[in-house]
C-alpha cells in the first residue's frame, strides 16, 4: 500500500464535511414513503370504497315499542284479541238502536261492551299507562260507567277524522239527539291507545341479516294492527229512523256484531318488513383520523298491507335514493384494527313506489340523522373487515304513507360489509 | 435534539424526529452518494432509499457516543451506493479507457486548499465509476486494497492500478485548475 500523500489528505479532510443542498422535496417524498409506518394508516378511503364488494348484515332490534312489548304489561295486552280504548265510553249507550237499514234493532244488552270495541276506530297512538286489565270492562260494564265522567266523553268524541267526513254529514241530519256522548266515535288524535295485536314478539332481541350496505330499519312491528283507522262506527244517530245510506266507497261491515262503516281503497293492516339498503360511499381522509364520507344509497322499504275491501294481501314496496354525509373519527389506529366513530345524516327521495298494482310514492323528501360506532379488522393493508353498530332518527316526512320509518323513527341498526381502502 | 435522544425518537417512528434527523444529515449524505454515484439523479435515488433503510433498521442502531449516528448513517449510505453500484456493473466499466502515464506530479496541498469543495467534488465525481469507487473507499472509508478487492469482488492489484490511476487524474484536473485559475 501507497503511502498516502498530502494532497489526498487535503482533499479528504476539505471534503469530509461536504455537504450538498438536499432536492427540496426530499423530505416530502421520503416522509409519503415511510407513511404507512409513520402515521400509521390513515385510510384514505380514496374511491369507490364500498365498489361492487360489499356483503351486508343487517341486523336490527329494538326501538321504542320493542321495549315495550317487553314488559309483562305489554305481554299480557299481546294476548287480548279486542284492543281496548283508554278513554271513556260512552254513557248514554242505552238509548241507542244498532241498525241498518229498514230494520230495526233490538237495543243492544250490553252497551258497554259494544262502546269498548268502538276502540277500533281509534288511531295506534301508543299509551304506556294503560291498565293491563282494561280489557275487562268488557266483562263489567256497569263498573265502568260508573267510573267514567261525562266531560271526558265529550272531548274524546269529537270528530277529527277527515276520512268520516262524508259519513258526518250523513250523521248529522239527524238532530234529534245532538248528545255529545251520542256521538259515533271516531278516530282522534287524543285517543290514547292502541295494543298492536301482533305475533308475539318473535323479532325482539333478534338480529335479521340481509345483504345490503347501509342503513337498517327498526323494529319491525306491525302498524295499525289493532286500531282500524279506515273504519268508522256506524251512527246510531243516522239510523234511529230506520235508514241509513252507505257512501259509494265505503261498505257496511259488522265486526263483533257491530255495524261499521269501511272505506274500500284504505290500508287496513300494514306489516313491515327490515329496510334493505345497498350503497356506495366515497371516504375523505381529512388527516389526525378524520374523514368525511358521502354517497349513494339505495333502500326497499317494503311491508305487506291490507285493504279494506280484499282479504288478500298486497305489498306495498318503496324504493329511495339517498346521499348521506358523514364525518367520521378514527380513535383507535392500529396495524389490525381501526376503531372509529362516526355520525352524520341523510336525505332520501322515495324515486318509485307501489302499493299493489298501484303506483304510489312519496312526495316529500325523508330526513334522518345518525350515529355509529365502528370497528374495522384489516385483513391487510387494503382490505378489511367492518362492523358498525349504530342510531339512527328518520324525520317525519310529513306524508301519510305508513313506513317504517313512521313507525318506527329511532332504531338501532348495525351494518357491516368489506371496506376497500387505496 | 441531542443525536441520542433524535436516534430515539426516530426508533420509535417519531415522525418529527425522522424529519429533524433528515434536515440535519442528508446534506452530507447526499453528498457522499454523490461522491460514488457521479450524477445527481442517481445520488437522489441514493439518498431517498438510504433514508428508507435507515428508518428501517434504527433498532439495530446502538448509539456509542457522539459522532456514533453519523457514522452509521454514513455506513448505511455508503453500503446502499455500493449495492447500486455492483447491481450496474458500473465498477468495471472504462477501466482502462485512457491511456494514462506512469508516473503523474503531486499537486501540493496548498493546491487542493485552494480549489472550491464544489470543484473538488466535481473531479472526483467526473472520474470513471470504476476509478471512483475504489478511490472513495480508499480515500474516505479508509479501506485496504484487500478490503476493497473483497467488497466490490476485484483482485487487489486492479484495486491498488484504479486507486493509481483515479490520483493520475485528479492530479491532472488540479493541476489544470491551478493553471486556470490560480
Amino acid at each position: 500500500m501507497e503511502e498516502k500523500e498530502l494532497w489526498m489528505n487535503k482533499l479528504k479532510e476539505k471534503l469530509a464535511d461536504y455537504s450538498e443542498p438536499t432536492p427540496a422535496s426530499g423530505w416530502e417524498q421520503l416522509e409519503k414513503e415511510l407513511m404507512p409506518s409513520v402515521e400509521k394508516k390513515i385510510y384514505p378511503y380514496r374511491k369507490w370504497m364500498m365498489a361492487a364488494a360489499a356483503v351486508i348484515l343487517l341486523a336490527v332490534v329494538s326501538s321504542v315499542s320493542l321495549y315495550f312489548l317487553g314488559t309483562p304489561a305489554a305481554d299480557e295486552m299481546r294476548h287480548i284479541q279486542t284492543p281496548a280504548l283508554a278513554t271513556t265510553p260512552d254513557v248514554l249507550p242505552g238509548v241507542q238502536q244498532p241498525d241498518m237499514q229498514g230494520t230495526s234493532v233490538e237495543p243492544v244488552l250490553r252497551p258497554v261492551a259494544r262502546e269498548n270495541r268502538l276502540a277500533k276506530v281509534d288511531r295506534d297512538i301508543p299509551e304506556h299507562k294503560m291498565p293491563v286489565d282494561e280489557p275487562a270492562v268488557k266483562d263489567e260494564p256497569a263498573l265502568v260507567v260508573e267510573e267514567k265522567e261525562l266531560g271526558t266523553v265529550i272531548n274524546e268524541g269529537e270528530p277529527t277524522e277527515e276520512t268520516n267526513a262524508g259519513q258526518t254529514q250523513t250523521q248529522t241530519k239527524d238532530k234529534e239527539r245532538p248528545t255529545a256522548g251520542n256521538r259515533p266515535r271516531r278516530p282522534s288524535d287524543r285517543d290514547k291507545y292502541h295494543i298492536p295485536t301482533e305475533k308475539p314478539s318473535s323479532r325482539k332481541g333478534t338480529w335479521s341479516m340481509g345483504l345490503g350496505v347501509g342503513n337498517s330499519g327498526g323494529a319491525s312491528s306491525e302498524v295499525g294492527s289493532g286500531a282500524y283507522p279506515y273504519m268508522s262506527r256506524v251512527s246510531m244517530l243516522s239510523v234511529s229512523n230506520g235508514l241509513m245510506e252507505i257512501p259509494n266507497d265505503q261498505t257496511l261491515v259488522f265486526e263483533d256484531g257491530v255495524p261499521y262503516l269501511r272505506q274500500a281503497k284504505q290500508v287496513v293492516d300494514i306489516k313491515h318488513h327490515q329496510p334493505i339498503s345497498f350503497g356506495l360511499s366515497v371516504r375523505k381522509a381529512l388527516g389526525k383520523g378524520f374523514s368525511l364520507e358521502s354517497g349513494l344509497t339505495y333502500t326497499l322499504l317494503s311491508s305487506d298491507a291490507k285493504l279494506a275491501d280484499n282479504d288478500r294481501q298486497i305489498e306495498q314496496k318503496l324504493h329511495y335514493i339517498g346521499i348521506p354525509l358523514r364525518a367520521n373519527w378514527n380513535f383507535l389506529d392500529k396495524k389490525l384494527v381501526t376503531l372509529y366513530v362516526s355520525g352524520g345524516g341523510m336525505v332520501e327521495k322515495c324515486v318509485y313506489g307501489k302499493l299493489g298494482s298501484e303506483k304510489e310514492t312519496v312526495k316529500p323528501l325523508q330526513f334522518s340523522v345518525s350515529g355509529a360506532v365502528g370497528a374495522q379488522l384489516n385483513a391487510t393493508k387494503r382490505v378489511g373487515v367492518y362492523v358498525e353498530p349504530g342510531v339512527a332518527y328518520y324525520f317525519d316526512d310529513g306524508s301519510d304513507i305508513q313506513t317504517i320509518r313512521k313507525e318506527n323513527p329511532f332504531n338501532f341498526n348495525i351494518q357491516a360489509g368489506i371496506r376497500l381502502t387505496y | 435534539m441531542e443525536e441520542l435522544e433524535l436516534s430515539e425518537q426516530c426508533r420509535q417512528g417519531n415522525n418529527h424526529a425522522r424529519k429533524e434527523l433528515y434536515e440535519q444529515y442528508a446534506g452530507r449524505m447526499l453528498g457522499i452518494c454523490l461522491r460514488y454515484a457521479g450524477d445527481r439523479d442517481t445520488a437522489q435515488d441514493l439518498l431517498h432509499d438510504s433514508f428508507i433503510k435507515i428508518f428501517d433498521s434504527f433498532d439495530k442502531f446502538t448509539w456509542r457516543g457522539e459522532g456514533s449516528l453519523r457514522a452509521w448513517m454514513e455506513r448505511v449510505v455508503v453500503n446502499i451506493a455500493l449495492q447500486y453500484l455492483r447491481k450496474n456493473d458500473v465498477i468495471n466499466q472504462a477501466a482502462s479507457l485512457e491511456e494514462l502515464p506512469e508516473e503523474y506530479e503531486e499537486p501540493d496541498a496548498s493546491d487542493v486548499e485552494a480549489i472550491p469543495q464544489k470543484v473538488l467534488m466535481q473531479f472526483i465525481e467526473e472520474l470513471p465509476a470504476g476509478y471512483r469507487t475504489v478511490f472513495n473507499l480508499y480515500t474516505f472509508e479508509d479501506k485496504s486494497h484487500k478490503e476493497i478487492a473483497q467488497v466490490l469482488g476485484i483482485n487487489e492489484k486492479s484495486s491498488a492500478s484504479q486507486l493509481f490511476r483515479a490520483k493520475t487524474v485528479l492530479a491532472k484536473r488540479v493541476k489544470e485548475w491551478i493553471m486556470n485559475n490560480g
